[in-house]
Formats: structure tokens, sequence, C-alpha cells
């Protein structure tokens, strides 16, 4: 049993390697069975497909940000700087994993029932993260939220409407370092008017 | 008669004109795909590039691609003729910077790091099955550039014979045999499977070539002076 774990850590490990770069479409059972010298056989036992698969390296590199994310962002001081630091950290793992989530925006609502889970999963916990990072500021008496988790919501929801528009015209296969600026920097400054208002 | 002249001219000129302004206008096009093609080539390798994508990418239609570029092969080379080229600028340019052979030498392995880092999903290395490595028109090209690689060393060898540094050597013989020292080190690399090997496994080979490249100008027989090391 606990050879059978790590048998599938490791080959989630190598087909995050193979899904990272190549993207889900561009990626094969048989490569990532060959990476590891594995035969395919072996390889469905594990997983029965390529979707399974894809969604056990989600869930899994969602639960290791999660982790690196609440532990750095416990030693933020007060709210405000803490969604200011969630924004950077955030944008830091979507370029360094753009090509797993960019088969995820290029599906839309298709999305694979399993696949669907892990991600509707990782919005909980995003919106927990920025509930938290508000309730910090409630207790520190700079902010003033009646329901923590709809506030949160509604600004997840709202960077995320803005990113979908500030990616969706460009055709470029990975996005430009200038690009991510820029929406980094919009970012920052719709969660700083959120946070404090226009006035 | 005479302003009948002129008129036939003055329209053939303009007929000059314009066709001149469609062919800047076709490069300029052909250079775009070729960028394009570029970018995705060297992140998903071009096994795992279509022509289809290219074309979206640029917002090209496919025809219009394929009037450039009548089929993946004729993209391929031209895009291995683009970056090679480009490399070989850099090491001609190198060469004529530095006149000292050792600076320029060790340079050198530094340009063809970088080369090979960058367009490394290219495989443009002798030891890969890709299909379209196998393709005629695709090694002739290949030898014409090392060709080339070749010549350029040769000449600053002849220099470095003329201003005394080197021994008086067979100069084209000598740079062949260290380009090809260089490249096999490089396929060394290549013991273990490897989706893309990390940055310290180019920083390995590049230390390895310098060191020989060091042997190969100083040789490792002891100084007459009792100096041992290499400087």
């Amino acid at each position: 049993m606990e050879n059978q774990d790590k048998k599938r850590e490791l080959i989630i490990g190598a087909a995050l390697k193979r899904f990272a770069h190549f993207g889900l479409a561009k990626t094969t059972m048989n490569e990532i069975a060959s990476d590891l010298s594995l035969s395919k056989p072996l390889l469905y036992y594990y997983f029965p497909d390529k979707i399974s698969l894809f969604a056990a390296v989600m869930d899994s590199i969602i639960k290791q940000i999660d982790k690196e994310m609440d532990i750095a962002l416990a030693k933020q001081p007060d709210g405000q700087k803490a969604i200011i630091f969630y924004l950077d950290k955030r944008q830091e793992f979507v370029r360094k994993y753009f090509n797993l989530i960019e088969f995820v925006i290029s599906s839309g609502p298709e999305l694979p029932e399993n696949l669907l889970q892990v991600f509707k999963q990782a919005r909980n916990s995003e919106i927990h993260r920025i509930q938290t990072i508000i309730e910090k500021g409630v207790k520190s008496g700079d902010f003033a939220v009646k329901d923590p988790a709809f506030t949160a919501e509604i600004l997840l929801d709202a960077l995320a409407g803005m990113r979908m528009n500030h990616f969706a015209p460009s055709r470029n296969f990975y996005p430009d370092k200038s690009q991510f600026e820029t929406i980094l920097k919009k970012e920052k400054q719709l969660a700083a008017i959120f946070l404090k208002g226009l006035k | 008669m005479g302003i009948f002249f002129i008129y036939i001219f003055d329209s053939l000129i303009k007929k000059v004109k314009r066709s001149k302004g469609k062919m800047v206008e076709a490069d300029k096009k052909r250079e775009m795909i070729l960028e394009g093609a570029i970018k995705r080539f060297s992140h998903f390798g071009i096994n795992k590039t279509s022509m289809a994508e290219i074309a979206e990418d640029l917002s090209v239609s496919k025809p219009a691609l394929y009037y450039y570029f009548p089929d993946k092969q004729s993209l391929i080379l031209a895009v291995a003729d683009k970056v090679s080229s480009e490399y070989l600028d850099n090491v001609e340019k190198n060469f004529f910077e530095h006149s000292n052979q050792e600076e320029a030498l060790m340079n050198l392995i530094e340009i063809r790091r970088n080369f090979f880092q960058k367009y490394f999903m290219l495989h443009m290395e002798e030891d890969y099955s890709d299909a379209y490595l196998r393709d005629k028109a695709f090694i002739r090209l290949l030898q014409a550039k090392k060709e080339r690689e070749v010549n350029i060393l040769a000449d600053s060898f002849r220099r470095g014979v003329a201003d005394g540094e080197i021994r008086d050597i067979d100069t084209v013989r000598t740079s062949e045999l260290l380009i090809d020292t260089l490249r096999g080190l490089r396929s060394c690399m290549r013991t273990e499977k490897v989706i893309f090997p990390d940055s310290s496994s180019f920083e390995e080979v590049l230390n390895k070539q310098k060191e020989v490249t060091r042997i190969f100008l100083h040789g490792i027989k002891k100084y007459s002076d009792g100096r041992t090391d290499i400087k």
C-alpha cells in the first residue's frame, strides 16, 4: 500500500513536468510512461485515463500552493499588505503553471467532472483565503465588513473578470511579461479601491 | 515621341517600385511567420507544433501560411537557417572582437551554450531521432553551417599563427577537430533520460568544454619552469 502511494506520487511528479511544459493536449500517456520507464498497463492501473491523471496533478499542485500561501500569509501583519502579498504570490504561481491553467480556461464549462471538482475546491480555498485576510483587517479595525465570506467572493470574481478581459484578446500561446505586469498592476489597484473605497 | 517615351519610362519605374514594395511586404510577412514559428518550436518542439497553430498565433489564414511555406519541412528548414545564421553571426562577431585566442574560444563556448539552451527543443543535434532531422535538405543545411563555423574558427587560428600566439598548424583541420570535440562533450550529457535538461547540466557541459579547450591550447605536459597548472 505504501509502495503504491509512492509510485502514485512519482507518476504525478513526472506528469506535472510534462503537463507544465507542454499542456494537456500535447502530452501523451506514452511519454509519461516512457519518462518513468514504466509500462503503459502499469501507468493505466494507477490512472485509467489522461484526464484523471491531469486532475490528480492539479489537485496536488493546488494543495501545495495552498499550503505555501497560507504559511506565508499568516506572517503578514495587516489586511492591506496581505492582499497585495497574496496577489503577488498568486501571479508567481500562475506564471509557473500557466500551461496547466491554459487548458482550463480554453475548455470553459465543458470541463470534465473530476476536474470541475478540483477547481471548485480551489475556488473555495481561494475565497477562504481572502476571507481570512478580510477578517484579519476587521479584527484590527481597518475594515468594516458584515459578511467577510461574501465580500471575499465578490473581490475574487471581480479580479477573475478583469483577468479574463485582459488576456482574452491576445493570441499569444503564452502571455508575455508585460501582459503579466500590467494585469498585476490592475489587480492591485482594484484591490486597493475595493478595500479603501474612492473616498 | 519624346513625351511618349517619358511616359513609358515613368510607368516602368512605377511598376518596378510597386513590385519592390510588394516584395518588401512579402519579406516582412515571411519574417513574421518565421518569428512565430520559432516561438512555438522552441517551446513545444517541432513535432508537437502544427501549421494550424502557427497560423492561428499570427492571425494568418492557413492558405496564406502555405503560400509562404508549402509544407512544414520547408518552414523547419527556414527556421533552422535563420537561427543558425544568427548564431554564426554572433560567432563571427566574437572572433572579430577578441584577438586573444583563449579569450575568444572561452567566449565561443558560452555563445554555444546560450544557443543550445535557447533552442534546445529544436533538437538540431546529431543524436536525436526526429524525422525532420533525417531530411536531406536539412542535413545539407547543417553541414553548410558547420563548414562556416569551422572556417570562422580557422580564420581566427590563422591570425593567431600570424601573431605568433600559436604554432604553425593546419588551421582548418584543427578547428574542425576542436568543434567536433565540443560537440562530443555535449552529446555525452545525454546519458540519462531527461525531457529538458536544466541549466545546471548546460553549465556542466560548459565547464567541461572550457577545460578541454584549455588543454587543447596548452597541453597537459609539465611546464619546463616547473609550473603545473593550466591558467
